[in-house]
């Protein structure tokens, strides 16, 4: 998910904003996969790999029963 | 460099605690509670929780998990561990740690603060971590199937019929402290009416305008929740308005019913998950925030560090500091609810076994310092303010005067005009006797928060923070009566089957009004006792909750026998004994105790001889009835908990005879090695 990993390990100043990208691509990544954004894209993807004759969902339907699936066990606490 | 990183918060964590307590008899910085826990996690997570992940389970990050398995693009997908972190945190951290350490603080900030601390470094965080664990193993399988597998049918059934039941006394006891909290406030009530249509604005615009675009939704969603607080104020300074929302409990209390009816029976997208993904952003934000300012300010905790009222004759809840405290805080130390969680959708997303203790121990550890800050909350006001506003009038006397005079004698001074003053501050009509927490809570918040951003706005943080727990509360109440009704269908199908389909109106509507029925009863119940109910609902939650802690503690511990680690089982056995002493003690101690302020039966009896002598003031009388039906249902329930627990116990310590023996052989239903093909690491 993470396009060009820049190298972290390099001490230098170069290499502390290198780092401070990587945060900031994390925290954009963590922000995505927690609000769920990026599932279709991922399904998508799963879709295209394992199962290339099948029909693929559209978005609206996917997350309709995203929503359904999700919602349909405990998944809030007290 | 590994050593370094134990062995500062070990130092840190003696010179705190050091610190709190070589300064009793003196004010106690907040900071010092925070650094504390800071430090214990720290030690917990790197130490206990690494050599438990090490040598008891054995994670092994070779081993390919269910996500990868079973990788299916929906509910199986193997997902970056911190992204997995937020899910599961936002998941397990709901409004209980910011109630129960606030009601709990009437014993003073001590004991609440152990018991937070030591609760969930060696007790909750550990429960999480192994469920979430077992269930990875299991292909994600529910406490439930672990336990029918593991222990049997008995231990399968308890497992079910206990998470019914702590359901229905959990959204009960929450709707009450919305109640409460919304009681005769115009501007509390508007905002939180004002949610609904926000949600529901939210909803449609994620599925009809632009679908799956949660950020930007979310963040219209919480700037007009912003404005519906700010709007709240203006409607609480026009005389219409104001008396248009100005309800009293028994009103609200069916409104609540009826709200949570309505939201069972709509689809998901138009008011739950829309509101949920508020909250959760809205959660996120506010403990972040809380940190900060905390931080910023660092208040002195007025409250003493131990109060009178441990030895039993609290105003808030009645009984002595052991068992109580372990029974008032049960979310922040150990939840058992957590143990569902960890069961349901998370272990279907690790995508490597090494993220699981992050994920498990890490979570609660993170839910546990929320809980800190909600006890921070409640001991930085005048510990006489506190209880003023978390006492039910009756308890000290009856009317707004007599309370302060009791309080003042008991050593907590306070006046009626210090009281009127806040409220007016805070935009309330009285703070006297909001039973519940919020209130309270939110007093401390707007105190903290109004440090930092502003000292004039302290009317606005406070109904921010009221809007804030009545979101999560909602939230919760939805989510709960909504898996509620599916558990009922699940077992209705068994008499007959269409009952059973999830979409089928009827049975939707029939299953959907049993539920909500069940825990409108109780809220019911609770706003017409003039002891406010919190005092009678609250400690049944906490026996409740810990009993399915002690459930899913006897599971593990179950499964780590029969998996071989025989002399490892102490770590999930021995929070289990706890556990078990603190909710058996807690729950024959409400049942039998022969002082009606803490017995169920003999309050119960109480009141009926002094119904049957004319001795009642005249609104306890009206309620009598139902008062006296409702100590007699509760003692049963308290009852019944126990009997679940025990009988779950039992089971298990038959199957680690068994284990021990060899006879018959034992085996767990763990899913077969299979190795990963995933790259190591995606994220760090």
């Amino acid at each position: 998910m993470v396009k060009n990993t820049p190298d972290a390990s390099n001490p230098s100043l170069r290499g502390v904003a290198f780092a401070a990208v990587r945060l900031g691509q994390i925290v954009r990544d963590v922000c995505a996969g927690a609000a769920g954004t990026n599932a279709y894209a991922h399904y998508q993807a799963h879709q295209q790999a394992h199962h290339p004759d099948m029909p693929v969902l559209p978005k609206d339907v996917f997350f309709r029963e995203q929503l359904t699936a999700r919602w349909h066990g405990v998944c809030r606490c007290c | 460099m590994k050593r370094t990183l134990v062995a500062v918060p070990a130092l840190l964590t003696a010179l705190v605690l050091s610190a709190i307590a070589i300064n009793r008899g003196e004010a106690v910085n907040s900071l010092w509670l925070i650094t504390a826990a800071g430090c214990c996690y720290a030690i917990g997570y790197r130490l206990y929780a690494a050599w438990i992940t090490a040598n008891v389970l054995v994670t092994d990050r070779t081993r390919a998990t269910p996500a990868e398995r079973l990788d299916n693009g929906r509910d199986f997908v193997p997902t970056p561990r911190w992204v997995v972190f937020g899910h599961h945190f936002a998941a397990i951290a709901g409004p209980g740690p910011l109630i129960g350490p606030t009601l709990a603080a009437q014993f003073g900030y001590l004991p609440g603060t152990l018991w937070i601390l030591i609760g969930s470094v060696l007790g909750g965080c550990v429960q999480d971590m192994v469920v979430l664990f077992a269930s990875t193993r299991r292909n994600g399988r529910t406490l439930g199937q672990m336990a029918r597998d593991e222990l049997g049918p008995i231990g399968g059934a308890a497992a079910l019929i206990g998470t019914f039941a702590i359901m229905i006394i959990l959204i009960a006891v929450l709707a009450l402290v919305v109640v409460n909290a919304m009681k005769h406030s115009p501007w509390a009530t508007s905002t939180v009416f004002a949610t609904i249509p926000i949600a529901i604005l939210i909803g449609t615009y994620m599925r009809g305008i632009r679908p799956g675009r949660v950020a930007e939704a979310s963040l219209i969603g919480i700037a007009l929740l912003l404005v519906a607080v700010a709007g709240g104020g203006w409607l609480d300074h026009q005389p219409l308005l104001r008396a248009a929302f100005d309800f009293d409990g028994v009103s609200l209390a069916w409104f609540v019913i009826g709200y949570g009816f309505l939201a069972a029976v709509l689809p998901v997208w138009v008011l739950l998950a829309p509101r949920d993904y508020l909250s959760t952003f809205l959660k996120l934000g506010t403990v972040l925030v809380l940190v900060i300012a905390i931080i910023a300010t660092h208040p002195t905790l007025k409250m003493p560090p131990l109060t009178r009222f441990i030895d039993g004759t609290g105003p808030i809840f009645a009984g002595k500091l052991f068992p109580f405290v372990f029974i008032t805080i049960a979310c922040g130390a150990i939840s058992g609810f957590h143990s569902l969680i960890a069961s349901g959708t998370t272990p279907k997303l690790i995508r490597n076994e090494s993220d699981i203790r992050l994920i498990g121990y890490g979570s609660m550890a993170l839910e546990s310092l929320v809980a800190i800050m909600a006890m921070i909350a409640a001991t930085l006001l005048d510990p006489g303010v506190f209880f003023a506003m978390n006492s039910p009038l009756a308890a000290l006397g009856g009317s707004p005067d007599a309370v302060v005079t009791t309080l003042t004698n008991l050593g907590f001074p306070v006046s009626v005009d210090q009281m009127q003053a806040l409220a007016q501050q805070v935009g309330e009509h009285t703070l006297f006797a909001r039973t519940g927490g919020a209130p309270s809570l939110a007093v401390g918040m707007a105190s903290i928060l109004s440090g930092v951003f502003g000292a004039g706005l302290l009317a606005m943080w406070y109904h921010f923070a009221i809007m804030f727990e009545a979101v999560f509360i909602l939230t919760t109440l939805d989510a709960g009566t909504r898996v509620g009704r599916f558990m009922l269908q699940d077992l209705l199908q068994h008499i007959w089957a269409p009952l059973g389909r999830t979409s089928w109106y009827p049975s939707v509507i029939v299953s959907s009004a049993l539920v909500v029925s069940g825990w409108g009863y109780f809220l019911y119940v609770g706003v017409i006792d003039p002891l406010g109910g919190i005092n009678i609902l609250w400690p049944l939650f906490g026996i409740a909750n810990q009993m399915l802690a002690g459930i899913a503690l006897a599971i593990v511990s179950a499964i780590l026998m029969k998996t071989g680690k025989f002399k490892y089982v102490w770590v999930t056995a021995l929070p289990l004994a706890w556990i078990a002493v603190v909710t058996t003690t807690a729950a024959y101690q409400k049942i039998f105790s022969t002082n009606p302020k803490i017995g169920f039966l003999a309050g119960a009896n109480d009141l009926y001889a002094k119904a049957l002598a004319h001795t009642l003031p005249p609104d306890k009388l009206a309620a009598a009835d139902h008062l006296i039906f409702n100590q007699r249902l509760d003692a049963f329930l308290a009852g019944f908990f126990l009997v679940i627990l025990w009988a779950v116990i039992i089971d298990m310590l038959h199957t680690g005879w068994n284990v021990w023996r060899r006879h018959p052989l034992q085996t767990s239903l763990e899913a077969p090695y299979q190795r990963s093909q995933l790259p190591e690491s995606a994220h760090g």
